[in-house]
């Protein structure tokens, strides 16, 4: 018993398990199995008494280098090892050969004999299935673990219930196989009766378990070549449909496929790591089975595991691996999902972990190989390579895109000449290249101090009509008048509740500015919770809002010429009916001018009549120069070439002169003097301001065809004189209130066109009027008859 | 004697076409506006009737669709008398019944012409 401690405390210390490892290697690559057993015979001379007996073990070194000086597979150096042991050993002694895989933290059965059950060969086994005990004994410390009787111990069997070759022994020894400072597995000896293995049994076992490690470790390694090589070839075939694509989206549609149908699994899923955590970007479910769900978070426990350890995770069975127990790794377990078994393996990407790549088996369990992990991992450095690319290309896209917008919205802003269809053109650009289809256009109300919503494309129907300065991440952009960019839009204290309703998440919003002038703010939005707004976007949008307010401009400039050029069109119009309708009014003084003096020629009048005609043609001679007088004078009034003469005047002697002067003429028109006998003198023109009053008194009378009393009232009021002529004649329809004061437009209307005179009396009455300082206006109801009324100053106004 | 109708509101030409055809030897009666003349034509039934287009509460136009409703004096000659005589103004005299438009201002010579072409021969 002594003896077997020392040699296996021997053989497993370095250097012995080295010497012995290289003797192992140079057997198995040559003949000289003599050499091989004399100096292992040197060695255990103390373990070998028996001469018949050491000739047997010499004999069997002999068939075992021998058997293994070929190119064998890990399988068949495991099977000739046992079958060479098989005679040293009690018949009833279950043996197995067990390759250890690192990668999978598994144990697979490369060879068993004897036991009620040889099938298991094959069959792989979770290192956690093993005891702890054994655990920590054989991978932790490589040494041997030998169990005398297991019925002594302690719940061993519940322990090792996952193992049945452990499970159901009595007698158990279990013995590292280690070359070059590898572990390649190890040697299970177990039998249902107790104290079934001696001593010196296992330390001869032991002993040639060594041998064979090291012929196991070049089996094992020239078919991980293979695999390596097989492995390659399939991370290869999906590279190559990897860099066939210059789509992002595709590129990893396209691996994730062919990595799932290659290994046959359920699920293949990437996931993006961001600041909030793990979301499922892309996903790839055999046929029948539910997918996970793109955009997914905070409920993927083996990815955000992958993550915190920074390396590959494999399990075996979800629902007993108590790693998957830790509550902070998610709020749904993989098990909800019917995941069984899964591997997840990090992504890094500059230093960080950018995202994690997962296989998910459901329904059933399973035992990955190392083969299968290295595979996934091979596609994540493949994918990690692509995205990187595919980035860079994104970026270059997307810059292409952005000048071919920009491009394109200079390019409508000098041919489309509705300013409201560029503006659209634009918000289209950046909403499409930032907004995901979505963008707002707000302006600045200077009078209300409002911005108020002027466009938008997208969801955005149900924009605010109106916002407050500092309101919003458009109201922010105002105030500040810089860019704002809102990555947290949900946690952000400026957030409009309606838009964080509406799902925004990121926004982004530049100031329209002009000239030094604030002029409104672009905004876009993403509702997408990976979004990300950064300076050059903010930089992008500036540039369109540098094209809106370009556009806004050139609108601006249309608009204020399409109305000087109405204007002046209109003014042309009027002037032509101007002369047109003069000429006509000149044309009746003229027809009494023409036709008297006609008379007077070849007619043989009285002296008397002689006399009357003269007169007669005297007055219309004055009537047509009172005409010409009257145009020119609005001409300088106008021009502001006519000054008034100021004078102390008391207007209701002005009044009385007036309304007396018109009363010979006024025939059914009695004309009624009302006027405050208290009035002070007034600083006024006064033969202009009797031009008003008889305009006014003259213009009652005309458009009161059926007669009626006209009333002159005049009271002082807030400062001024005020002066109303009242009739009781037509009226004015309230749309032509104003109209009525405007140069030639009773020549426009054609229900007064009868009326004679220039048509100027009244706007050269406001002239006049607004000279002195006051107001002239009319109320009226049509059919009842109008208020002509005039205001003037009680201190004199400086002349306009 | 034929029975003139003058439909004119400026005070003035009333009192030239009355001086000018006190000796014609035709009865010439005036109207002040439209409304005054159509009662008079309708009560008097001229040969003939001269009409100022402007006028009030009736215009010359409305004046001239009224006569030609009426078959009492649809028939009876009408002349315009306007200062406005330009291509779209003369269109507009026909449409609305006129004969004829004599232009203001016109001498007594083209006034006389004017009621001696229209009038019936004989009368």
């Amino acid at each position: 018993m002594y003896a077997v401690a020392v040699y296996v405390a021997l053989a497993l210390s370095g250097t012995r398990a080295e010497s012995i490892e290289i003797l192992a290697l140079v057997v198995a690559c040559s003949v000289a199995a003599g050499i091989v057993a004399w100096r292992f015979a040197t060695n255990m001379d103390v373990a070998l008494r028996d001469t018949e007996r050491s000739r047997e073990e010499l004999a069997l070194v002999g068939r075992l280098s021998a058997g293994l000086s070929g190119p064998l597979s890990p399988t068949e150096v495991a099977t000739q090892f046992l079958t060479a042991i098989k005679g040293l050993l009690p018949a009833s002694v279950v043996a197995s050969l067990l390759q250890y895989e690192e990668t999978a933290e598994s144990v697979r059965v490369l060879a068993q004999l004897g036991g009620p059950d040889a099938s298991s060969a094959g069959a792989v086994y979770p290192v956690g299935a093993f005891p702890p005990v054994l655990r920590t004994r054989l991978i932790g410390e490589r040494r041997s673990y030998v169990v005398d009787d297991a019925e002594a111990m302690p719940d061993w069997s519940t322990r090792a219930a996952d193992f049945p070759v452990v499970a159901t022994a009595r007698s158990f020894a279990m013995l590292p196989l280690v070359s070059r400072s590898r572990l390649i597995g190890a040697l299970a000896l177990s039998d249902a009766r107790p104290k079934a293995i001696t001593r010196d049994q296992l330390q001869l076992v032991a002993l040639l378990g060594q041998y064979v490690a090291g012929a196991l470790h070049n089996a094992l390694s020239i078919a991980e070549a293979d695999s390596r090589a097989d492995r390659e070839a399939v991370v290869n075939r999906i590279s190559q449909r990897i860099y066939s694509n210059l789509d992002p989206d595709a590129v990893v549609a396209s691996a994730l496929e062919e990595l799932g149908a290659e290994l046959g699994v359920s699920r293949v899923v990437l996931s993006g790591a961001g600041e909030t955590g793990l979301t499922v970007l892309h996903e790839w479910a055999a046929p029948g089975v539910e997918p996970i769900g793109l955009g997914t978070q905070g409920s993927l426990p083996l990815s955000a595991l992958a993550v915190r350890e920074g390396r590959t995770i494999a399990v075996r069975d979800a629902r007993t691996d108590a790693r998957l127990a830790d509550p902070t790794l998610g709020d749904r377990t993989l098990i909800d999902r019917g995941t069984l078994a899964a591997v997840a393996t990090p992504i890094g990407l500059g230093g960080q972990v950018a995202g994690v790549l997962v296989l998910d088996q459901v329904g059933e369990t399973r035992a990955w190989t190392s083969q299968e992990i290295r595979l996934l991992e091979g596609v994540a450095r493949e994918l990690r390579t692509a995205l990187e690319a595919a980035q860079l290309l994104l970026a270059r896209q997307r810059e292409n895109q952005r000048m071919l917008a920009l491009h394109r919205a200079s390019t409508l802003i000098a041919a489309e000449t509705d300013p409201t269809e560029v503006l659209r053109e634009i918000l289209e650009a950046a909403g499409t290249l930032l907004g995901r289809g979505s963008a707002l256009l707000y302006r600045w109300d200077e009078h209300a101090a409002l911005l108020r919503h002027a466009e938008s494309i997208g969801a955005e129907r149900n924009a605010p009509p109106v916002l407050r300065s500092g309101e919003g991440v458009t109201g922010q952009a105002f105030l500040t008048q810089k860019p704002v960019i809102v990555n947290d839009y949900a946690t952000w204290e400026h957030a409009l509740p309606s838009n964080r309703d509406a799902g925004w998440q990121a926004a982004l919003a530049v100031p329209l500015i002009r000239a030094g002038q604030p002029l409104g703010v672009l905004t876009v939005r993403a509702t997408n919770a990976l979004a990300r707004f950064d300076d050059e976007d903010a930089r992008l949008l500036s540039l369109f809002g540098d094209q809106a307010v370009a556009t806004l401009t050139t609108a601006e400039l249309v608009e204020q010429q399409r109305r000087a050029v109405e204007q002046l069109e209109k003014l042309n119009s009027a002037k032509s009916n101007f002369v047109s309708i003069v000429s006509h009014e000149f044309r009746t003084p003229l027809t009494g001018i023409q036709g008297f003096s006609e008379l007077m020629r070849d007619e043989d009048l009285s002296v008397v009549e002689m006399k009357e005609y003269a007169g007669d043609i005297n007055k219309d001679a004055q009537r047509l120069n009172r005409m010409i007088t009257e145009m020119l004078d609005l001409d300088r009034m106008e021009s502001g070439q006519m000054t008034l003469n100021r004078e102390r005047s008391d207007i209701n002697a002005v009044i009385a002169e007036a309304a007396e002067r018109l009363s010979a003429n006024a025939g059914q028109h009695p004309i009624h003097v009302n006027c405050d006998p208290a009035l002070p003198l007034i600083e006024m023109d006064t033969d202009k301001i009797k031009q008003v009053l008889l305009n006014l008194l003259s213009n009652a009378i005309k458009y009161s065809p059926d007669g009626g009393a006209i009333t002159i009232t005049t009271r002082v009021e807030g400062g001024m004189v005020h002066v109303l002529v009242r009739d009781l004649g037509m009226g004015i329809p309230p749309d032509s209130l104003e109209k009525v004061f405007e140069r030639y437009s009773r020549l426009e209307s054609g229900a007064t066109r009868y009326i004679q005179g220039t048509g100027l009396g009244l706007p050269i009455s406001r002239q006049i009027v607004e000279m002195h300082g006051g107001r002239a206006w009319v109320e009226s109801t049509l059919g009842e008859g109008s208020v002509f009324q005039f205001t003037l100053p009680l201190v004199a106004v400086a002349s306009v | 004697m034929a029975k003139i109708v003058f439909c004119e509101d400026d005070p003035m030409i009333r009192k030239l076409i009355t001086a000018a055809m006190r000796d014609s030897g035709h009865d010439v009666r005036l109207a002040v506006d439209g409304e005054e003349g159509l009662a008079l034509i309708r009560d008097t039934r001229p040969d003939l009737v001269f009409s100022d287009v402007s006028m009030p509460k009736l215009d010359g136009y409305q004046l001239g669709d009224a006569l030609r409703a009426s078959p009492d004096t649809a028939h009876i000659p009408l002349v315009f008398v306007t200062a406005s005589v330009q291509r779209a103004q003369i269109i507009e005299a026909e449409r609305h019944g006129g004969t004829g438009v004599l232009p203001k201002p016109f001498t007594m010579a083209e006034l006389r012409k004017r009621v001696a072409d229209l009038l019936p021969v004989g009368r």
